[in-house]
């Protein structure tokens, strides 16, 4: 028996298999509504600022760690956010940039000085930051409905968040795949003690990914505020859920040293596009977590086996 | 149907059946879209089933129920989503009063009347309404503030058991609990309040907690509503101290049944039915073009304690 070889190329893949985004959205093009631009725009609107934590979550990852925290940071964000606002809109955005940075910073250092686990030290982070917020808003949510700052949660053609996680992801593309930085981050996922051997400052490598993580977090957490007028410190509970399933669909894993933004921007869209149509066919929404719970464990499955393939 | 055909049909809509093709409506359907919360919440799940119940009752008229799962992000996108569908009228209960508003604005923009169901939002979206209908969060504050104030004869100190902290109906549910006793000058004073986060087993542990912080002092908790309430109160009993006047809200199977119990001095009698029957009227005279003559709305809720509790069925 001649040895199997998979002729696709991994953009095939990506595109077809793991995850089947081209079928998921040719069958969207059967459904009536999904492909009118009002649609779309709600599409691109609710992908956008999950979209930029992604990026954050898919570097902690590919540099082997994890980030529970950044919903409760998305929330944390929001309400700096909304709370600096009279200030003007520039020190609301960085205040909340900041505010997440700090978090980040937090976790980075939990897991490389302190060498707590990454799910447990961005734990303890998410659940400090959760409090800290709910303290400092009394509970209740802040708001603003200052006409400038609802303006940029809006956005026309496309919602602003959605540009705005576009140009971030770029960025963040160009420098995993073509910076010594980036390049680092992968190695350090990949072979920690090997990298710090070739001399990679390990540990700050993590500390920075954590801190870019926190850092788009808190950004988010500014751009849904806008889009919703208020600063909620409840926000953001799924968050890091969603975020990571995008991820791992995209390719990264527990792991390190994999995945990608182009992947995860894929896994991104797959998901959105699949709650989309689910809310078009009207579909319940505990049904619609069931069938993504579902699909990750399938298309969790299905790489496990495309790989065994590949080694035949 | 039976109810497991019924989900398993749902679910091969969901994980096979996405090629399904939908119907497009009819041009002379009156599609109503209703964005709601979080179905895992009792009463919204009551409401929602009592509203499909009612809709099927009436014929050209078509009923798209999107759930926000408790997601305030998600509501606003499942109201752009309605609104992009281009529903007749428009039925909001909301997350949180203030986060809808940005999507309140796009659906009254496009021309599409607002009734609010259940709750109201904030004030800054409440002139996009057409109307509100429901039972509302503050008024169920002030039903049990009342009846607190007759359980204690007008003057003790007494602790709350609260729902989740930071949305609207645990913020308005206090802040008709303390209006009305300012109201009525009641010399009740609230020495205690913690979350229970809708929680029966975290209520026990707050109750609990109140009974050791303040002792012989407590005279009653107040419950944000009946399930919490009736945990309480169970506390209560096993400590010897079923002289805590509790009082819940919602008029729920769990409340009717520890009123019944002597666990309960009181609720009040919230019926999905009437808020779905009364929601759904005024949504078709709205999708008819029609104005409404009032702005509110509000279902009757009768108090329940244990003289009249056997009135009541229960419906949720």
């Amino acid at each position: 028996m001649t040895p199997t070889h998979l002729a696709l190329s991994p953009l095939v893949v990506r595109l077809f298999i793991k995850p089947p985004l081209v079928p998921l959205i040719v069958i969207g093009c059967l459904i009536d509504g999904f492909l009118s631009f009002g649609n779309l725009r709600i599409l691109a609107q609710s992908i956008g600022t999950d979209g930029i934590v992604v990026v954050g979550m898919t570097i902690v990852m590919i540099s082997g760690g994890f980030d529970l925290s950044v919903g409760a940071v998305l929330a944390m964000g929001g309400v700096a956010a909304v709370t600096l606002l009279p200030h003007g809109i520039l020190p609301a955005m960085i205040g909340a940039g900041a505010v997440g940075g700090i978090a980040g910073l937090l976790n980075g250092t939990f897991v490389t000085r302190l060498a707590i686990n990454p799910f447990i030290a961005t734990l303890a982070v998410m659940v400090m930051v959760r409090g800290a917020t709910l303290a400092f808003t009394n509970t209740r949510p802040v708001v603003s409905l200052d006409d400038q700052f609802l303006h940029i949660g809006q956005g026309q053609p496309l919602p602003y968040s959605f540009m705005i996680m576009v140009a971030i992801m770029v960025t963040a593309h160009i420098v995993l795949n073509h910076r010594p930085w980036g390049r680092h981050a992968y190695a350090v996922g990949a072979e920690e003690s090997a990298s710090a051997m070739m001399g990679l400052r390990v540990r700050r490598i993590k500390t920075q990914c954590y801190l870019i993580s926190g850092v788009l977090a808190g950004i988010a957490g500014f751009l849904l505020a806008a889009r919703l007028g208020t600063g909620s410190p409840i926000i953001g509970e799924t968050t890091a859920l969603t975020a990571a399933s995008a991820a791992l669909i995209g390719g990264a894993t527990l792991k390190g040293g994999e995945g990608s933004i182009a992947g995860a921007f894929v896994g991104l869209v797959f998901i959105g596009c699949l709650i989309n149509i689910m809310n078009l066919i009207d579909v319940p929404s505990y049904y619609q977590r069931m069938t993504i719970g579902l699909i990750l464990l399938a298309l969790v499955i299905s790489e496990g086996m495309l790989l065994r393939l590949r080694q035949r | 149907m039976s109810r497991l055909t019924q989900s398993l049909k749902n679910f091969l809509a969901g994980s096979l059946g996405l090629a399904m093709l939908i119907v497009p409506a009819v041009a002379d359907t009156i599609v109503i879209g209703h964005s709601q919360p979080d179905l895992g919440w009792p009463y919204i799940a009551a409401v929602t089933n009592a509203l499909k119940e009612a809709v099927k009752g009436k014929d050209g008229v078509e009923l798209i129920t999107l759930s926000a799962d408790s997601d305030i992000a998600k509501q606003s996108t499942d109201i752009a989503t309605l609104v992009n569908r281009k529903v007749n009228v428009l039925l909001v209960t909301s997350l949180d009063g203030n986060a809808v508003i940005p999507a309140l604005k796009l659906a009254h923009e496009a021309g599409i009347p607002i009734l609010a169901v259940s709750n109201l939002p904030d004030e800054a979206g409440q002139n996009l309404l057409a109307g509100f209908s429901g039972p509302d969060d503050y008024t169920l504050g002030v039903i049990a503030a009342e009846l607190m104030n007759e359980a204690l004869g007008g003057k003790g100190a007494i602790a709350v058991v609260e729902g989740t902290p930071g949305q609207s109906t645990t913020r308005l549910l206090n802040e008709g609990f303390k209006d009305s006793l300012e109201k009525l000058k009641s010399e009740i004073t609230i020495i205690g309040s913690q979350t229970a986060d809708w929680n029966p087993v975290k209520a026990k542990d707050v109750a609990q907690a109140f009974l050791t912080t303040h002792g012989d002092k407590l005279m009653g908790v107040f419950g944000h509503d009946d399930i919490l309430a009736a945990a309480a109160a169970e506390v209560f009993k096993s400590a010897g101290r079923s002289d805590i006047k509790v009082v819940g809200t919602g008029g729920t199977k769990n409340g009717l049944k520890a009123i019944r119990d002597g666990l309960m001095y009181g609720t009040m009698d919230q019926s999905p039915t009437t808020d779905a029957k009364q929601a759904l009227e005024l949504a078709l005279q709205l999708a008819n073009g029609e104005t409404l003559a009032e702005k509110r709305y509000i279902i009757p809720m009768p108090k329940i304690t244990a003289k009249n509790v056997d009135e009541f069925k229960g419906e949720w």
